[in-house]
Formats: structure tokens, sequence, C-alpha cells
């Protein structure tokens, strides 16, 4: 009986002692994919691009460029109606019950203007999502400046936005120069970036993966004192790391 | 479910009718027989228990969080950027338990368990360990156990214990196990085997020592 209960005590403890999670294998040092990935994220979440996309199409619709208007419309807000008021432009999309109001003054970027984008939608409203700061005399071009909070970070970033409308089908790409701060609320980490002027960020229509330019990132931790450091670089569909 | 069920109760029926005496009158003068039950007076007993299991999705759970590591957490990834992890692997569920049993039925006592999963952290470069990556258990629960067949050298059981758990993703926790089936064969020393849910895992066995209340 006793040689019985420790054969089943031996079966037993051997089943316990089981592999339940398969571990990883070596590989490369992730910190540079990390903070890049982070960082184009807080680009990304200002809505660089995406809010861009109203200022763009508002500056046609001011500027009187029906067949961009009519382009832009059916790409980016079909099934939207955008009306043109003394003082805004209204997107009411009855699909997503979203309204994006652009008080834009009557006056364009280029005059000098300075934009503010809001969103009201069923269960939500939103003030200033996005300022755009016009420059007088200069076409397709303005300030997106963005401060607030977000997943336990402080996000401070400004960027000077350049748009060119390129080819017969009247594809939008963006460049993006600035900087840009990023803080953990508790001061646990800090991160700061600076697109290179030569090189500047460049978003092919609705793209959140810049197709080319280069990105200083400095990423400190402040609790373990440890830093780190890259630059990096976007081709068409690659990603180089320069440490 | 109704064979499993069957089973059950003849064991139960089996059990209950043999482990009690009986005795016999033969009532010549009406031609019948008379059977007494005699049920042996219960004496008190205390049972010391020491058992391992396997690992559970309770146990699992509340060492490595509700999906806790979909979370992404700058910090922990850039600290660990250069590392990798190293297979995990579970210690197996120990419980230490003690009961009394009160009546023939009935026991009441207590039971604590640790388990642990056990892992590292390796150098990319070197596959030295750089650090620990081991997540634990603590289980502190009152138990009852209901007997429903008390033989001499056999009992079959279920139990239940509600009590505390703390995992190293959840903290201290409200939490319970059971035992959907238990058996255990021996007088004195005795051996266990026990099928159930809960962090103790969903097999068990292990041995034990009882003894007669006030006697060793």
């Amino acid at each position: 009986m006793k040689k019985y209960i420790l054969l089943c005590m031996v079966a037993l403890w051997s089943l316990t002692g089981c592999k339940i999670e398969e571990g990883g294998s070596p590989g490369d040092d992730r910190s540079n994919r990390i903070v890049t990935n982070h960082v184009l994220g807080a680009i990304n979440h200002m809505g660089a691009v995406w809010y861009g996309h109203y200022a763009i199409y508002a500056e046609a619709l001011l500027s009187g460029d029906e067949a961009l208007c009519a382009v832009l419309k059916e790409r980016w807000f079909a099934g939207e109606s955008i009306t043109l008021e003394e003082d805004q432009v209204r997107f009411v999309s009855q699909k997503y019950h979203s309204c994006y109001t652009l008080q834009t003054q009557g006056k364009q970027l280029s005059e000098g203007a300075t934009w503010q984008l809001s969103y009201a939608g069923n269960f939500d409203r939103e003030k200033n999502l996005a300022t755009f700061v016009g420059i007088e005399g200069q076409m397709r071009q303005y300030r997106h400046s963005y401060q607030g909070e977000g997943d336990d970070e402080e996000h401070r970033i400004d960027l000077m936005v350049a748009y060119e409308v390129v080819g017969s089908d009247y594809r939008v790409v963006i460049n993006h120069r600035g900087n840009g701060r990023i803080e953990e609320e508790d001061g646990e980490y800090s991160i700061v970036f600076a697109i290179d002027e030569e090189h500047p960020l460049r978003y092919e229509e609705r793209t959140h993966w810049p197709s080319a330019g280069e990105l200083t990132i400095s990423y400190k931790d402040h609790v373990l004192g440890k830093q780190h450091a890259c630059r990096v670089r976007f081709e068409e569909n690659d990603i180089i790391y320069i440490p | 479910m109704r064979k499993l069920l069957c089973v059950v109760c003849a064991l139960w029926l089996v059990g209950t009718l043999s482990a009690q005496e009986r005795r016999v009158e033969y009532d010549e003068k009406n031609n019948t027989v008379k059977i007494t039950r005699i049920i042996p007076q219960h004496v008190p007993k205390h049972d010391f228990r020491l058992g391992v299991g396997t690992p559970s999705v309770a146990s699992i759970a509340v060492m490595d969080g509700w999906g806790d590591d979909l979370e992404f957490d700058l910090r922990d990834e850039m600290a660990n950027a250069d590392t990798y992890l190293s297979d995990q692997r579970f210690t197996g569920a120990y419980s230490l338990s003690y009961t009394y049993h009160a009546k023939r039925w009935l026991q009441w006592g207590g039971t604590v368990g640790f388990a642990a999963a056990v892992r590292s952290r390796l150098a990319n470069d070197t596959g030295e360990k750089v650090r620990s990556a081991n997540q634990y258990m603590v289980a502190v629960m009152p138990t009852v156990r209901f007997v429903y067949l008390n033989r001499e050298k056999v009992q079959l059981y279920s139990s239940i214990s509600l009590g505390a758990l703390y995992g190293t993703a959840t903290g201290w926790m409200p939490w319970g196990d059971l035992t959907l089936f238990g058996c255990s064969f021996g007088r004195r020393l005795f051996g266990f085997a026990e099928l159930g849910t809960g962090p103790f895992g969903w097999g068990r066995a292990g041995i034990g020592y009882r003894f007669e209340a006030g006697k060793k």
C-alpha cells in the first residue's frame, strides 16, 4: 500500500512540474523599435495625418479649388455631408453619428488664420481636437501643435505641416517637420524627438507609417537612470536604425 | 454522467452497508429474521495532509494575470529590450491541510497552499541569466469535507474551501477551491487522490496522517 501511495505521488509530482509557457529566443535589441513605435503612436494620436485632412479639404474649399474638393470628398469624406458656413466648415457623418467642426473665421490658412477643430458625437464631445495655425503668404503649409494627456503620459508636439497635391489623381502627400516631448505622468521616463529638417516625415494619403524621413529619438528612464538614443530613417517599406 | 452517478451511489450503498455491523436475530415463533444495523460510535480524529497538485486555470490566472501581459508598459519593455524569457515551468501546487473529524460524514479545518511559475530573463547576446521572472501564489482557506463513504481503510468525499488567494499579478482576492471527488486509502498513514477545481489543481494527490483526538 505504501509503495502504491509513493508511486502515485511520484507520478503526480512529475506531472506538476510541467512547462506552462514557451519561452522566447535570442534576438536583437528591441529598444530602437520600441521607442520609434511609441513616438509614431504619439504623432498619430494627435491626429497629425488624420485631422490634417480636415484642414486640407477646408483650405481647398475656401480657396475655391472645386476639382481638388471633389476628389478629396470622394476619397476622404464619402457619404458625409460638408457645409461651408460663414465662419466654419462642418463635416457631418450620418453613418458614424459624428460631427467635426472646423472654426475658420472665414479666412484661409494662407491668409494667416488660426483654425480650431472640434468633435461632437452621440456620447462624446471634445473641443480643440487640433489647432492649425496658418502662415500668411504660405500656400499648403500650416503649424499643428498639440498638448494633451493620454495613456498616463503628457504629450507636447509641435509640427510644421506642408502638403503637396501630386499627379492627375490629386494624391495628397503630407510632410511633417518639428519636434516633441513625451513625459510619463509620474516622471518615470521621458522621450524627446526631433524630425530632421532636410528629411521630413512623409505620409502618403491615409497611412500612419511614414514612407520617408528621418527622426532622432532620445529616451530616458529617470528611475533606473538609463538612456537610449537612436536615429531612424524611413524608406519605402523599410526602416533603418542608426545608432 | 448518469453512469457515473450510479457508480457513486452504488459505492456509497455498499460502503454504508458493509461499514456497519449487523446483528441478525431469528424469531422462530413468527418465522422472521430481524436484522439490526449497528452503527459504530464515531471517534473524533485529527487529520493532517500534505499534497501536490497540477496547474489550474485559477493558479495560472492569479500568477500571470487576466491577460495583463497584453498591456503595454513602455518602461518595462525598454528595460527588457535586450533580453528574452526562458520557458516557464510550474513547480506544482503544494498544500498542507488540517481537518477535524467532527462526525462520520463531516470534517472541517483549513488548508494553505503555495505554487510558483518559474522562469528567467536571459541576455540576448550571452544567454546568461539577467534576473528572475518568477511568479507565485499563496492560498489560505478554511475547508469543509463531506464524507459519503466512511470505511476503516477507505473514504470517499468531496470538499469545499473558501478563503483568500494571493497572486503576483492580482494581489489578495477572495477565492475558493472545490474537490469534486476525493479518495483516501489507509488507516493511520494514508494516501489520497482528488479531482477538483481551484488553485490547488485539477488533480491532487498526497499523503496524510490521522489519529484519534486525545491520542497520538
